[in-house]
């Protein structure tokens, strides 16, 4: 988290322009930009800032929004609720269609049922999501008019979003839930168990989901990384008020403690994210061990 | 013929894959008498596996299929039972120990669970009931502490012991007939000798019939009663397990059998491998399948498939499909342990076997060996 924050800070200051020149219509005058430098503590030198920053850091102070005038922490806790809900729900779509459909695909492997699935993933991991967003947009919301385009707060506003967001990782996870399937399916032990006399579904179900299932767990991890990282475009195209549009907003404003506490905040999410995989891991397969 | 276990009447199971259609087992047919023991010995690739998995009905569907014949279990063909009746015969009344313990049982679950799965399914027991069993299963086969141990993954234990596992989990049901594909392939030599141990004493005293594939004489030596032994998809000799190893009647037997070491040979002798590889299963020669390979080939062996027969100077039931060691054949006579463990010998043999009186199609030359 540390080098995060590093990276960062550094990136950002070393990006050209300061927060404050951006109208060239009403230039401030030197007086005003000197004492609002002073405010912000931007006219130290980069390094002292970092160790000033560090150290509200540690202290759960994230610093003030250079264009809002709240504190930042503020700031984003208004958003982080939208995008979990968004992030959440993308998830929950992604994992309710992709680890059937895999299944079912590995099942039927080469039959119609099978190459259809694997169309949609292909489709879904290939067409980018602004691309599909845009699609979405343009056929239910302009020409049907059955979603709101843009905006937040009615289940309606959730949909295009949820489904856009969720359809790549979910094409993904489709893959990779048949192909660990496949190889499940074709393990000495299936042979075993359908030796004992097990039925079919008690073979697939027992024995081979959650051998399967494994690979898929370790996915997992970067899929909800990528819904998170993923939200920056959807928010900002569905004018979700959420941590991705915020995000994308401030960068452009050069609004440094906004972008530092943001950046923190999702580098917190995929680390703690990760762990749980792993914390997940050694619940599914015995042989590795939680210590 | 009546009161038998297992009757096998000309299975045929072949694999359909982009290159033909792979004839891996190909006309086969035997018969076990409840309790009784039986070998099947052949290299790999010869067809065993699929025998077994045949008889299970577990060859994976497609590419596999069945194609003809029967197989009469307990008076009822397997063959024509519907998914329902053959899974009410796995694990039930056949049950099947497979090579390697190492990949057979699942890493994911307890080894209880998968032993007490069969038990839940086939004899009703409950989850107490089955647990109590599978305590006394594994008991039997030898696991130390069982009680404490049961509860553990696969990866706990060591391969001997898995294969302990799998055969507790043979037995579970008390099954009629064990399949024992190739049980300790996998495992050290020591091992072998306590698992071989094993299975005997457990199929004896519990009046179990067993199949035991092999690719190794000397594993089913002092296992069972009988021996068949198998080259590409079919069985080229049957005999009393004694019967064939001082009688073999066979030249592919006989090169199994000079491929084993032994401990009583001087010591410079070399061990005589078979040269060559089996014939293709896509296309087999149109003859006798050995044929490529034997050295005491004649025209006839590549012309004509040899049935199998029974063979003079050999015990009633002792069969082999040789167009030499049959009646009025060119081997009929022959000491095949002449050129046992040394190599020079065979020059020796390949003179002795030109000198042979002449098969029926007079003036005939052995035809050159061709080296595979």
């Amino acid at each position: 988290m540390f080098f995060v924050a590093l990276i960062t800070f550094t990136l950002a200051h070393a990006a050209p322009g300061s927060p404050f020149d951006r109208n060239p219509n009403r230039p401030l005058s030197q007086e005003t930009l000197d004492r609002i430098n002073r405010y912000y503590g931007v006219d130290k030198p980069i390094p002292e800032q970092f160790v000033i920053y560090m150290g509200n850091l540690l202290r759960g102070d994230l610093g003030l929004s250079f264009t809002r005038q709240r504190p930042v922490v503020e700031v984003i806790g208004q958003g982080i609720g939208t995008t979990f809900q968004l992030g959440l729900a993308a998830l929950a779509f992604a994992l309710a269609f992709s680890i059937p459909l895999g299944i079912v695909s590995a099942l039927k492997q080469n039959t119609i049922v099978d190459y259809l699935s694997m169309l949609v993933a292909t489709i879904g991991t290939t067409i980018p999501a602004f691309v599909m967003a845009i699609f979405l947009i343009s056929i239910f919301g302009v020409s049907l008019h059955l979603l709101p385009i843009v905006g937040w707060g009615t289940w309606q506003n959730m949909v295009m979003p949820t489904f856009v967001l969720g359809l790549g990782a979910g094409a993904f996870l489709t893959r990779i839930t048949r192909a660990s399937m496949l190889e499940a399916i074709g393990q000495d032990y299936i042979r075993t168990a359908r030796s004992k006399g097990l039925h079919e579904r008690a073979v697939i179900v027992r024995h081979a989901l959650k051998n399967a299932l494994i690979p898929v767990a370790t996915i997992i991890g970067p899929a909800t990384a990528a819904l998170i990282t993923g939200s920056f475009i959807i928010e900002s195209l569905f004018n979700v008020p959420g941590m991705g549009r915020l995000y994308v907003i401030s960068i452009l404003q050069r609004d440094y403690p906004t972008i530092m506490g943001t950046t923190l905040l999702y580098a917190l999410l995929i680390v703690i994210a990760n762990l749980t995989v792993d914390i997940l891991y050694g619940a599914l397969d015995p042989r590795i061990k939680v210590r | 013929m009546a009161g038998q276990l297992l009757e096998v009447h000309d299975l045929h199971t072949q694999f359909f894959t982009r290159d033909g259609v792979v004839h891996a087992v190909d006309g086969v047919s035997f018969e076990l008498a409840a309790g009784e023991t039986l070998g099947i010995v052949g290299e790999s690739g010869c067809g065993k596996s699929v025998t077994a998995l045949s008889l299970m009905r577990l060859i994976p569907q497609p590419p596999g299929k069945i194609v003809q014949g029967s197989i009469i279990f307990d008076g009822a063909d397997v063959l024509k039972m519907d998914d329902d009746e053959v899974r009410g015969i796995r694990g039930n009344n056949i049950a099947m120990i497979f090579q390697d313990p190492m990949t057979s049982l699942n890493p994911v679950l307890t080894i209880s669970r998968q032993i007490t799965e069969a038990l839940e399914l086939h004899l009703k027991m409950d989850k107490a009931e089955a647990r109590k069993r599978t305590v006394e299963l594994l008991d039997l086969v030898g696991i130390p502490s069982a009680k404490k141990r049961m509860d553990d993954y696969p990866h706990q234990f060591s391969g001997g012991m898995r294969q302990r596992v799998m055969i507790a989990m043979a037995l579970s049901c008390n099954p009629k007939l064990i399949l024992a594909d190739e049980p300790t392939t996998a495992l050290d030599v020591t091992i072998q000798a306590q698992i071989l141990e094993l299975l005997k004493g457990l199929a004896k005293e519990f009046r179990t019939a067993f199949i035991l594939i092999t690719h190794d004489l000397g594993v089913v030596a002092g296992m069972t009663q009988r021996i068949h032994v198998m080259y590409a998809g079919k069985i080229v000799e049957k005999a009393d397990t004694g019967e064939l190893f001082a009688n073999p009647k066979m030249p592919y037997t006989w090169g199994l059998l000079r491929s084993i070491p032994r401990l009583d040979e001087r010591r410079k002798s070399k061990l005589l491998p078979i040269e060559g590889l089996p014939p293709d299963l896509i296309a087999p020669p149109p003859g006798c399948r050995f044929e490529p390979r034997c050295q005491y080939r004649r025209d006839i062996c590549r012309e004509k498939e040899p049935a199998l027969e029974h063979i003079p100077n050999a015990k009633p039931d002792h069969e082999a499909r040789c167009w030499g060691t049959q009646q009025g054949g060119w081997l009929v006579d022959i000491d095949w342990r002449k050129e046992v463990g040394d190599t020079r010998i065979i020059e020796e043999i390949k003179q002795e076997v030109a000198q042979l009186p002449p098969e029926p199609k007079a003036g005939d030359v052995p035809p050159p060996p061709t080296a595979l």
